[in-house]
Parts: structure tokens; sequence; C-alpha cells
């Protein structure tokens, strides 16, 4: 459960420019299949997972292999923002307010 | 000329220290911005869904209505069915979960997000969206109690008819109620706004 005024804390991980909108998209929908997220960032595969590799070295995001639909040979990666992560990405982007508003 | 340059160092630190807090506050708002752009295209599937979305609640609500309607009617079995009657209740609440069940399953699908039984995240922290589920839940007692008095009073096909509509009606005006404000949560930005900012910030690219 996230709070609703997330204490400030700059987060060097959830700052670089896609992980951020990663973090902000999951943030928004909690849970998005991995070709919905890079198509709306308009990034390449190979990006996405490289970005998607770091929050998940730090506990930022799961990731899920599940069949396709229909049982298809093909594995779908579902993408979750977990609790730490909705935290770090809070606390960050008050962080981020805060150095807008020049506190 | 010694003493002119030491007076003008800490000037200088200032100077630079203030040029870098600006580039900060600026890179800062460029994420923020980010994050916005974002959102508002999450809203403008949301907007695009709307109409949708009503149907599918009008339709879903409209069913239930209806049941409701059924009850008492299954009760003192007014239709002289030779079967009883309350299997034709317990099978329309059972397509209008379907319906709700499915409309969410689809809308997800075709997002390629997971089913969500609940608003976006921005939405579910609005305090006017918040609002707009209180009332819901208290509206959404007047369609079942208004269908199970009219269907106790009356058998006449046209009252069904009307407390079907008027349950089709409050939960479609409540779910554009809703839907308007899912999306005015996800348009409200993140980035504030910017305190005075000069125009020095942008001579510090060492260009020129």
């Amino acid at each position: 459960m996230t709070s609703d005024n997330p204490q400030p804390v700059f987060n060097e991980v959830i700052h670089a420019p896609i992980r951020l909108r990663i973090c902000g998209l999951l943030d928004t929908y909690g849970t998005m299949r991995f070709d919905v997220l890079r198509d709306t960032l308009e990034i390449s595969d190979a990006t996405c997972s490289k970005h998607l590799k770091t929050l998940a070295e730090h506990g930022y995001v799961q990731l899920n292999k599940r069949t396709g639909e229909g049982g298809k040979a093909y594995k779908v990666t579902w993408v979750k923002l977990t609790q730490e992560g909705e935290q770090a990405f809070q606390s960050h982007v008050a962080a981020l307010r805060q150095i807008v508003a020049g506190q | 000329m010694a003493n002119t340059q030491k007076t003008q160092q800490p000037q200088q630190i200032r100077s630079s220290n203030h040029a870098r807090n600006q580039q900060q506050a600026m890179d800062a708002l460029d994420a923020l911005q980010a994050l916005d752009t974002d959102r508002a295209k999450i809203a403008t599937g949301y907007a695009a869904r709307r109409t949708s979305n009503i149907v599918w609640i009008a339709i879903v609500f409209g069913l239930l209505t209806f049941t409701y309607w059924l009850i008492p009617q299954a009760w003192f079995n007014r239709f002289n069915l030779p079967w009883n009657p309350i299997w034709i209740v317990a099978a329309l609440l059972a397509i209008s979960l379907l319906l709700l069940t499915t409309a969410i399953l689809l809308n997800s699908r075709r997002q390629g997000i997971a089913p969500q039984w609940q608003a976006p995240k921005p939405a579910m922290r609005s305090h006017r969206y918040k609002i707009a589920i209180a009332v819901h839940f208290f509206v959404n007692f007047i369609p079942p109690i208004l269908a199970l008095a009219v269907g106790f009073a009356t058998t006449a096909w046209w009252s069904a008819v009307a407390v079907t509509l008027v349950g089709a009606v409050i939960n479609g005006a409540m779910e554009a109620w809703e839907c308007d404000e899912t999306v005015r949560a996800l348009q409200q930005r993140t980035a504030p706004e910017l305190p005075a900012l000069d125009s020095s910030t942008e001579a510090h690219h060492d260009i020129g």
C-alpha cells in the first residue's frame, strides 16, 4: 500500500527516461504485456528487455512468462510493478516534483 | 588584480551552482512531462472506449434490473409455468454476470493489460472519482428496489420495460460519470508549474 504523500527519494535506477516511463505506465495499469509496453514506449525489443532486466534486478518489476492465448507455442511476457517498485516510483516522482519546485 | 579575481570566484561558484540547479530542475521537469504525455495517451484510450463501456454497463444492469422485476413473478408463480420459475431468475443473473466479466476481459485483452476490476491507480487516488464511485454505490440500490416493488404490484409487460430502462439509464449515466473522472484523473499533470526559471538556463550548453 502506497501512501498519498510519499517521502521524496531520488532513485538513480528509476530516473533513466525509459525506466521512468515504464514505471509510470505500470503504476497506472499494474500489469502489462511486454509487447504493449514496448509499442507504447515506441522502443525496440532489446531496449525494452534491457531496461526491464535492470528494474527486475532491483526488485521493482516482476516478469512472468505465460503460454500464449489458445495454447499457442510461444510464451507471452507479462510485466508487473512490485510493491517495492511502486513505492520507489512514487518517492522518485515526489523527489522530481521537489526539484522542480526548487526546494 | 589578484583581489578582483578573489571577489569574482565566489560569484562564479554561485552562478555555476545556480545554473546546475536550474539544469536539474529542467531535467526533472522533462521527466515529469514525459510521464504526463504517457498518461495522456492512456486517457485518450479510456475516452475512446467510453461509449462502448456505457453501452455494456447499460445492457448488463438493465438485464439485472429486469431480473429483479422477475423475482416477485417467479415467487408467486404468476405466469403459471409448469417448472420452477426461479430458474429464469438464476439464468438471467448468471447471464448478467457473464456479460460483465466478458466486457472486462475483452477490454483488458484489447488493451494488452491484466484484467482490471478497478479503475487505473491515478483514478483510484482521485477524490472526484471516489465521490463518483460512492454516489454510484448508493444510486445502485434504486433500480432493484423499484423493480422488486413494481414486479410485486403488477405483471404488465410495460412495467418490465420501464424498470429495465430505469436500471440501464441510471447505471449508464453513472458509468459515464466514472469514465469522465477516470479520464480527468489521467489527464492531471504530474509536473508542477515551474517557478521563475530565468532565461539564463538555456545558456549553459557550452555551445558558442
